[in-house]
């Protein structure tokens, strides 16, 4: 079937998106989440921990303004790496027994958007920045899943 | 950047989505697939096999409040199938793509495919995917519009 010119983002309606995917202890701590292709704003995350890693962890959400895999002690207003939400702590091993652990970002409260004096929210996401999930350790980590909802409409 | 008020999702419009995932390896037999923060319908879902699995296990799509692993053949409270079962053998033919949206033998239980927010989509099967050395995808169009 014939193609067609592919239509430049510009051209799109706002986007009112939901993005998910699965969060596992495979390779390097810091997993990308999305590469924004036009301003976003971050409205809610859900993040799932089904087997909890070996020891102690914490996540976050962080976005960078160039390719490089955030780490996940960076975070400054001036650089490249920017923290989007607070830490969320996950137990070791949690819930071994029982359900999986379901953390929202708004709701529940376990966790936050990063909130700092003259900058409230740090949830607008620019253009050519990638998304990540950061976190200290994932090694043991299986069932695991991050779900976003944004929208370029701001 | 500066940013702003996260919108509730009561002033966002109807979705029409579709969710898209991948997991490399899989080697469990419950997988979490997506969590609703409003109530939505399920439209349908299609799940893709890359390589064969090492024994004969049946998979399908169940909904279960959000906080509870579903089983395979014990329903926990709560819990009900989305899905009938799609069956994957040793030996069979793969990579495999099978849809509830036209494919035979796995087919979407319409009624049950309504999910009251907050309620947690699986992917659960009858045995462990151990085994499976390729991608296991899975996509599932939903609309919060009906």
């Amino acid at each position: 079937m014939p193609g067609q010119i592919p239509l430049d983002t510009k051209y799109y309606p706002s986007d009112f998106q939901v993005v998910t995917m699965s969060l596992v202890a495979v390779g390097a701590t810091s997993k990308i989440v999305m590469y924004a292709d036009r301003d976003l704003i971050i409205d809610s995350v859900i993040v799932t921990i089904g087997d909890g890693p070996n020891s102690n962890s914490t996540l976050r959400l962080a976005y960078v303004t160039n390719l490089a895999a955030p780490t996940y002690t960076a975070n400054n207003s001036t650089g490249t790496t920017f923290n989007i939400t607070t830490v969320l702590n996950v137990t070791a091993d949690t819930p071994a027994s029982g359900g999986p652990s379901l953390r929202y970002i708004t709701g529940d409260g376990t966790f936050d958007f990063v909130k700092s004096a003259g900058v409230p929210i740090q949830n607008i996401v620019p253009q050519g920045a990638t998304i990540w999930v950061t976190a200290n350790t994932l090694a043991g980590m299986e069932r695991g899943s991050v779900q976003i909802r944004f929208r370029s409409q701001l | 950047m500066p940013g702003q008020i996260p919108l509730d999702i009561r002033y966002y419009p109807g979705d029409f989505q579709y969710t898209s995932w991948t997991i490399h390896e899989p080697k469990h037999d419950r997988y979490p697939v997506m969590f609703t923060d409003r109530n939505v319908v399920i439209d349908s879902v299609g799940v893709f096999v890359e390589d064969a699995v090492n024994q004969d296990i049946t998979i399908k799509f169940v909904a279960a409040p959000q906080l509870n692993v579903p089983d395979y053949t014990t329903p926990i409270t709560g819990q009900v199938d989305l899905t009938t079962g799609l069956a994957l053998a040793t030996g069979g033919t793969y990579p495999l793509w099978a849809t509830t949206a036209g494919t035979a033998g796995f087919t979407l239980n319409r009624s049950n495919n309504l999910l009251m927010a907050p309620k947690g989509l699986w992917l659960v099967s009858s045995g462990h995917f151990s085994g499976v050395t390729g991608n296991l995808h899975v996509q599932v169009r939903w609309r919060s519009t009906f």
